[in-house]
């Protein structure tokens, strides 16, 4: 398991532990079940195909989950993140089924004042392409 | 039903006060189809003795309660297809199963770039008992 962390223990440059997430059409389903986006060319193959991907890519929402899995595998307390998490992020290129995203950050700052941590974040699938950059921060 | 495009998307508009019943079984299957079994979104025991004395739900289930595209279809709009581009979350506290959670949502800005259009929304969302839980901006590609 992850050492957690706490602010004085985390410098500048620090890596968080990455998050590898495998997307399958399966998940993209039960994603599509639960948000309530069932007809979307996240589901339904007929819908997908009217899409400039031709084909049923998975939902942003869906994958930006990873980010905050990292997150509180990182932190000693779930609190700076939940009661004062900051995401923004970033979408350059499509996930499909199949594809095996590794979510990663790294420590960009901290803010003293704030006991805020800023971490740029990057998401790349299995060859090696961006699909999404961001940036999350936390209390802590 | 109207439509809602990017051409008659207008900046500013409000749209209805939504209201969405958090379940403890929805925050189980978004965990499963997640893949993220954090014990403080279902594991009861645990989360009573955490600093959050019970349940809580996962900070991006925003994007459940609180779907631009839930919205729209609830304020009675059809769609073409739109893809994610860009959002921006502030998670101010966590939504808790049994919660109401309650969100405005305005359409925030449009604009075209690369022969793309581009519409977000701004999305604010509270509880039952009125206290801020996140805010969202979200901006999609439309296809029309």
């Amino acid at each position: 398991m992850e050492k957690k962390v706490t602010f004085k223990d985390i410098n500048i440059g620090d890596e968080l532990s990455p998050v590898i997430s495998e997307v399958t059409q399966e998940k993209m389903s039960q994603f599509g079940q639960v948000s309530g986006d069932v007809t979307s060319h996240h589901v339904n193959p007929d819908a997908a195909a009217k899409t400039i991907y031709k084909t049923r890519i998975a939902s942003g929402q869906h994958i930006e989950s990873c980010v905050s899995k990292m997150m509180l595998n990182w932190l000693a307390s779930p609190k700076g993140w939940l009661s004062g998490g900051k995401l923004t992020t970033k979408f350059i290129k499509p996930v499909y089924a199949g594809d095996k995203i590794t979510t990663r950050g790294r420590v960009t700052k901290k803010v003293a004042s704030e006991r805020r941590v800023v971490c740029e974040v990057t998401m790349q699938n299995q060859k090696g392409e961006t699909v999404v950059v961001g940036e999350a921060s936390a209390l802590c | 039903m109207p439509e809602i495009n990017f051409e008659n998307a207008q900046v500013g508009s409000e749209f209805p006060e939504y209201r969405f019943e958090l379940s403890g079984d929805l925050v189980k299957k978004y965990c499963e189809a997640t893949e993220d079994s954090n014990p403080l979104y279902v594991d009861e025991e645990f989360a009573k003795k955490s600093e959050f004395g019970g349940l809580v739900a996962p900070p991006l289930m925003m994007n459940v309660y609180a779907h631009f595209l839930r919205q729209l279809a609830a304020a009675g709009f059809t769609h073409e297809y739109t893809v994610h581009y860009m959002s921006d979350y502030e998670f101010i506290a966590p939504a808790r199963p049994g919660d109401t959670l309650i969100s405005k949502m305005w359409l925030a800005d449009k604009y075209t770039r690369k022969e793309h259009n581009f519409v977000t929304f701004r999305i604010e969302t509270s509880n039952q008992k009125g206290e801020r839980i996140a805010t969202n901006s979200h901006t999609s590609m439309w296809s029309k």
